[in-house]
């Protein structure tokens, strides 16, 4: 009697067919992976610059509602006109007929010092000449203060080309920074520009405004 | 199998630092809304306690202990009375981990009343000789019931007939004021032989500022002209027209609360005026010229006090002919009044100037400060913010203990009071 051909194990095809699929399977998952963690990656990015643009401007209008326009020297420029610096003093009580009025402050944008405005990235994160925004209280005091509100501040306000002496993005202002105060009779337009990049490279930018109504 | 347990942990482990990621932006987003939820609740209260203020309440709404129940959150203001009219509102208010407090300090600016003198003049006002003030109160009754007291020569009826100038007040000889002789800032009241005033002679504070008239706006350009020895009665509400004339011997009844607005006004001989103000004043606003011609009168229907008052626009000079008998109040802030012989008045006049012939009897009605009072006068809202600031959160163990606001202050939410049922004294 011929001995029965006992096979035992996988073919080098049925092998090559089997890793294959594996491969697939595997290869699938890791592509829709990288897919949804480069979503994530801008999508996290995105909510930061929003939220970092909401405190800041919470923050600036935390300041900015409880002064007044007779202490605000920038008050007053008419309509078109901006500023990225505003001087201002908080009203802190009342007495002898008046309002009191605190210590001078300021808000203002300012270079990075990690990346002067050359039209260079020095700090390689990315975006050129970058701002922030800085909140000084007792202005001219020993007892001055500087407080970062935040980094990332494009140059010049989304749409805005600078130093071109037009109104690019049609919001009535020429030639604006990335933070701009538009004065009103009694209120005050704030308008702020973030940009950063992503894990993945991309730019990604965010502008936010806030009109803040004087309480004194 | 490896394989695949490796990636499914893998999977896990990054689902689970995004879960993680999401969840503390969700956190830090909730913990900002929470705070604006706050800032706006306390600057709700703020509004509650200047309504309350303007109505005459303190301006404290619930309390810690308390609290009013708004919109999720909860709130409170603490008011403290300054003085002169101001009062420190200090509201706090707390809505999930959000916490804010707001502070404002308020004033309210009463201003004169249109009628707070017999006669109130910008210019310099001089009593003539014998000219005689007192005051009554014609809700009360006639001027002859309350005339009951005597000083010398005079029988007057109450001390109230004051009257004042934004300038100085000069008494000719023997001219009586029961009443307070008031001159304006910086000036002063002359006497001369015999005269006299019964209360204060202490200057005012502040000029008298004869605000604006404010004329309605009422439809009706047509006159109104009641026929000699004819009558017409109109009823209460508001009435436009263009000349209003009372004809001799005419009779014009007004049921009020009326307003009348129209262009020029005429009194004829021996006309009337009968005002019937039981359910509230008439006031007639005459945007042109003002004419009393001899024997008109204007007087009250029985039983109702003599609520009337003419606001006058127009400069003008208006001549009262020899023995007048004028009732009711008169406000033309660019009028110059005279009353020539033998007049008498019962009511009230501000304007321009005002001049009168010896021997002039003027009744202040005392009625006529309710009825047109500051709110109808300039219309502007009584309450002034003079600061507002944001304050910090006490006690300060509400800013460390960030739980539900109802867990911190141990009360239920169904048990608070709304912002509007919870003014306190």
């Amino acid at each position: 009697m011929k001995p029965k051909n006992i096979r035992a194990g996988f073919s080098l095809v049925e092998l090559a067919v089997a890793m294959s699929i594996l491969g697939l399977v595997l290869a699938i998952p890791i592509l829709l992976l990288r897919s949804a963690e480069q979503l994530q990656r801008t999508r996290t990015a995105q909510a930061e610059l929003e939220g970092l643009a909401r405190r800041t401007l919470d923050r600036i209008a935390e300041r900015l509602e409880a002064s007044g326009t007779a202490v605000i020297p920038q008050w007053g420029g008419g309509p078109g006109v901006g500023t990225s610096l505003v001087e201002f003093q908080p009203a802190i009580g009342w007495a002898a007929g008046a309002t009191v009025w605190g210590p001078l402050e300021r808000i203002q944008l300012a270079d990075d010092p990690a990346d002067p405005d050359d039209g260079v990235d020095n700090d390689s994160d990315g975006t050129i000449d970058e701002k922030r925004v800085l909140w000084i209280t007792d202005v001219g005091l020993p007892t001055q203060r500087t407080l970062v509100l935040c980094g990332s501040v494009r140059d010049s306000l989304a749409g805005e080309l600078p130093a071109n002496g037009l109104d690019d993005n049609g919001n009535g202002l020429i030639d604006e920074a990335g933070l701009v105060f538009a004065f009103d009779a009694d209120s005050v337009t704030v308008r702020i520009t973030l940009e950063k990049r992503d894990g993945s490279g991309q730019v990604i930018s965010h502008t936010a405004q806030r009109n803040i109504a004087f309480r004194n | 199998m490896v394989a695949v347990v490796i990636t499914l942990t893998g999977l896990l482990v990054l689902g689970s630092i995004f879960h993680q990621v999401a969840v503390r932006v969700a956190v830090e987003q909730a913990a900002n809304v929470d705070e604006r939820r706050a800032f706006y609740l306390a600057d709700t209260a703020l509004s509650e306690a200047m309504t309350a203020v303007r109505a005459g309440a303190s301006g404290n709404v619930g309390s810690l202990a308390t609290p009013a129940y708004l919109g999720g959150g909860v709130l409170w203001v603490q008011a403290t009375d300054m003085g002169d009219n101001r009062t420190r509102l200090l509201a706090t208010a707390l809505c999930g981990s959000g916490r804010a407090a707001l502070e404002a300090e308020v004033q309210m600016v009463f201003d004169d009343p249109l009628f707070k003198a017999v006669l109130n003049s910008k210019d310099t006002l001089t009593l003539n000789s014998s000219v005689m003030v007192d005051s009554f109160d014609s809700e009360l009754g006639s001027y002859a019931s309350q005339a009951v007291n005597s000083n010398g020569v005079h029988v007057y009826a109450n001390a109230n007939g004051d009257v004042a100038s934004n300038m100085g007040v000069v008494l000719n000889s023997n001219a009586t004021v029961f009443g307070d002789a008031i001159p304006g800032p910086g000036y002063s009241v002359v006497f001369n032989a015999g005269s006299y005033v019964s209360g204060s002679i202490t200057p005012a504070p502040v000029a008298f500022s004869f605000p604006p008239i404010q004329v309605p706006a009422v439809a009706g350009s047509s006159p109104l002209v009641v026929p000699d020895n004819g009558s017409y009665s109109l009823p209460a509400g508001n009435h436009g027209f263009g000349a209003l004339q009372i004809g001799t011997q005419s009779t014009l009844v007004v049921h009020g609360p009326a307003k009348i607005v129209c262009t020029d006004f005429s009194g004829g001989k021996l006309g009337k005026l009968v005002i019937d103000a039981t359910a509230g004043p008439v006031t007639i606003y005459v945007q042109g010229t003002y004419q009393h011609i001899s024997g008109f009168v204007a007087q009250p229907a029985g039983g109702s006090p003599m609520a009337l008052a003419f606001m006058l626009t127009k400069a003008q000079d208006i001549i009262f002919p020899a023995k007048s008998k004028i009732s009711g109040a008169y406000y033309g802030p660019d009028t110059n009044f005279t009353f020539t012989s033998s007049n008498e008045v019962w009511g009230a006049f501000a304007g321009n100037r005002i001049d009168m012939s010896s021997s002039t009897r003027f009744h202040f009605d005392e009625s006529l400060m309710k009825h047109w009072d500051n709110q109808t006068s300039s219309g502007s809202d009584p309450l002034d913010v003079l600061v507002w600031r944001r304050a910090a959160v006490a006690p300060a163990l509400l800013v460390r203990d960030r739980r539900d606001p109802f867990v911190v202050l141990g009360v239920a939410k169904a048990a608070l009071p709304s912002p509007a049922n919870a003014w306190a004294p």
